[in-house]
């Protein structure tokens, strides 16, 4: 059930870019071909793009793909770095838990004023709800990995995904 | 006493091996929470603008193109064509694997991606050839840095944006000094082949080399397309981007036929992970930028250093090697969105111009790809040549000596990077 979902997500997310990277195409092949163009295309893309991004982080913390330094903890003794570990997972959690309030309050302002997007006929609020959207799934996915961490079934060292950047 | 706070905690957050994107996060909110009086909901909006800052939108879409070009077919014949043609002379293999690097890093914007794209198919095919595993893999993982230099290149893309210099500007003034990097390192391969006795193939007839030339030529297309837009002025690098990740798609399923439609949809999920990793990291590092901006801190240091009376050359070498040193402990985006907003506005009051600096930094990022502890191209390379890292390194060191004397000629003879700039956009 929970894989099924994880895949779900990744679809979303190849979907979201796909969109996006056709959308562009054909803005380019319109305006340059046909001397035409869609107003509301940039703005679709960015909203899209916020969405990819947002919907994408949380996805990070479950395959661990998140760039991160080794330096320091991998000269710790095993329980240092447990110790470390632990901390570095709850100021995570309280970055999330920031980040979520400050956009939901976001949301809220934008909802107050009723403002609507530029070109498409949708409010600002619900394009941009993906903000606390992405930060609640991500405080979900580290408390996930918090659990992992106090079980010490997820291993305080990884090594970085070569070839992503 | 903020700087300090700011400065400290992200350190200390780096340490703890909390990921890059959240370490930048935290330490600003915390920052901007203690001592400034922005409120979290500005901050959350800071967060959201990342997404919408036009040139950011090219990363997504380099991302596609290179992930279809690595797994297709692109890559291979274009080193088919750069080997046919250097073929001739002693090392021409090696001589050829720079090139094929340079050629593909005008495909794609990242360099473990050209190590990866170039390196696992020319180290196999030097070592048969009668190289040792060690010289092939050290020329590979070496030429690979090409990839940020040669336009495209994504972390160009990520200085444009954060400092609002012209990426079109920056990808135009990599060109002079990519292409000067691949003709020292093709020479220095030439003059060094009797002594490091490198094998010699017999040399490819015409024809051989214009078959190759032909089977390459839609690779060599899309180089034609992506650089030729942007420098003809007929795309902005983001449309450029797009173009390709379609066109990268288009070959790789329907001319070579490399990846099956069924296969489209991994490519993407791949595309998709690489891209909100690195965006993660551009919007919280939008948020540092923020509280440099609001707390005035690069004016305060500005202030420090007009006081001190620094001239331009000796800013530059402590730029170089505070660059070098970050470069070795973190990738290349990561170094440029934290460092990039301090020294710009410095850089700027020296009279720095900001096409040059950004050379100069993806010079050193070059460099700290191929630096250890932390090189990105070191890693990924003794994953493809299948040797301990400490073998890589030892391998690519001698070249290391190499970038480090190009990196001095780029940082104090600007016109390398701007000639190019100048004469085409009359700047």
């Amino acid at each position: 059930m929970l894989r099924s979902l994880d895949r779900l997500e990744e679809l979303l997310a190849a979907a979201l870019l796909a969109a996006m990277t056709l959308l562009t195409f054909v803005q380019v092949v319109l305006r340059y071909v046909f001397n035409s163009g869609l107003v509301w295309s940039l703005e679709t893309t960015v909203y899209l793009f916020t969405w990819l991004v947002l919907l994408g982080i949380s996805g990070g913390i479950r395959t661990d793909s998140h760039i991160a330094v080794e330096l320091v903890t991998t000269r710790l003794s095993a329980p240092a770095r447990q110790v470390v570990a632990v901390v570095a997972v709850l100021l995570a959690l309280l970055y999330a838990a920031l980040m979520f309030v400050g956009s939901w309050a976001l949301i809220g302002r934008l909802r107050d004023f009723g403002s609507l997007a530029h070109d498409i006929p949708l409010p600002r609020w619900l394009l941009l709800s993906a903000l606390p959207i992405g930060f609640a799934l991500l405080g979900l996915r580290i408390g996930q990995a918090a659990l992992g961490v106090w079980k010490g079934t997820r291993a305080a060292s990884h090594d970085d995904e070569p070839g992503s950047r | 006493m903020t700087i300090a706070f700011l400065i400290g905690t992200l350190l200390l957050f780096l340490a703890m091996r909390m990921p890059v994107a959240v370490s930048l996060g935290l330490s600003s909110v915390l920052t901007l929470l203690l001592f400034g009086d922005q409120t979290l909901l500005s901050l959350a909006q800071r967060f959201s603008h990342a997404m919408e800052v036009y040139p950011l939108l090219a990363v997504p879409f380099f991302i596609v193109a290179a992930t279809f070009m690595t797994n297709g077919g692109v890559a291979r014949r274009l080193i088919v064509f750069a080997n046919a043609v250097t073929g001739r002379v002693r090392g021409g293999l090696a001589m050829g694997s720079v090139l094929a690097c340079m050629l593909f890093a005008a495909i794609s914007g990242s360099s473990p991606a050209t190590v990866v794209a170039v390196g696992s198919i020319t180290i196999v095919g030097m070592v048969g050839a009668g190289y040792t595993r060690e010289y092939a893999t050290g020329v590979v993982t070496t030429a690979g840095t090409l990839g940020i230099l040669i336009p495209p290149s994504i972390v160009m893309v990520v200085y444009g944006a954060i400092t609002e210099t012209s990426v079109g500007a920056l990808f135009i003034a990599g060109v002079v000094p990519g292409v000067l990097l691949t003709i020292v390192m093709m020479t220095a391969i030439f003059v060094l082949s009797r002594r490091d006795d490198l094998p010699q193939r017999s040399a490819a007839s015409w024809r051989e080399i214009l078959r190759a030339g032909r089977d390459a030529s839609w690779g060599l297309l899309l180089i034609a397309l992506v650089l030729g837009g942007i420098y003809g002025g007929i795309f902005t690098p983001t449309e450029a981007a797009a173009v390709s990740a379609v066109a990268a798609m288009l070959i790789a399923v329907f001319v070579y036929r490399d990846i099956s439609p069924r296969q489209i949809p991994d490519v993407l999920v791949q595309s998709a992970r690489v891209t909100t990793m690195l965006m993660f990291i551009v919007a919280n590092a939008y948020l540092f930028a923020f509280v440099l901006t609001t707390e005035q801190i690069p004016q305060s240091i500005a202030a420090a250093a007009l006081a001190m009376d620094v001239s331009p050359w000796a800013f530059l070498l402590l730029v170089n090697v505070i660059l070098l040193i970050a470069g070795s402990l973190m990738d290349p985006t990561s170094v440029v969105l934290i460092l990039a907003p301090i020294i710009f506005p410095l850089a700027i009051g020296l009279g720095i111009d900001p096409v040059h600096l950004g050379v100069i930094m993806v010079v050193n990022m070059e460099i700290g790809m191929v630096t250890p502890p932390i090189g990105l191209n070191l890693f990924v390379a003794s994953g493809v040549a299948g040797l301990p890292l400490t073998a890589v390194i030892r391998a690519s060191l001698p070249w290391l000596a190499l970038l480090l004397a190009f990196l001095v000629l780029i940082t104090y003879v600007p016109v390398i990077s701007l000639f190019l700039p100048n004469l085409m956009m009359g700047r």
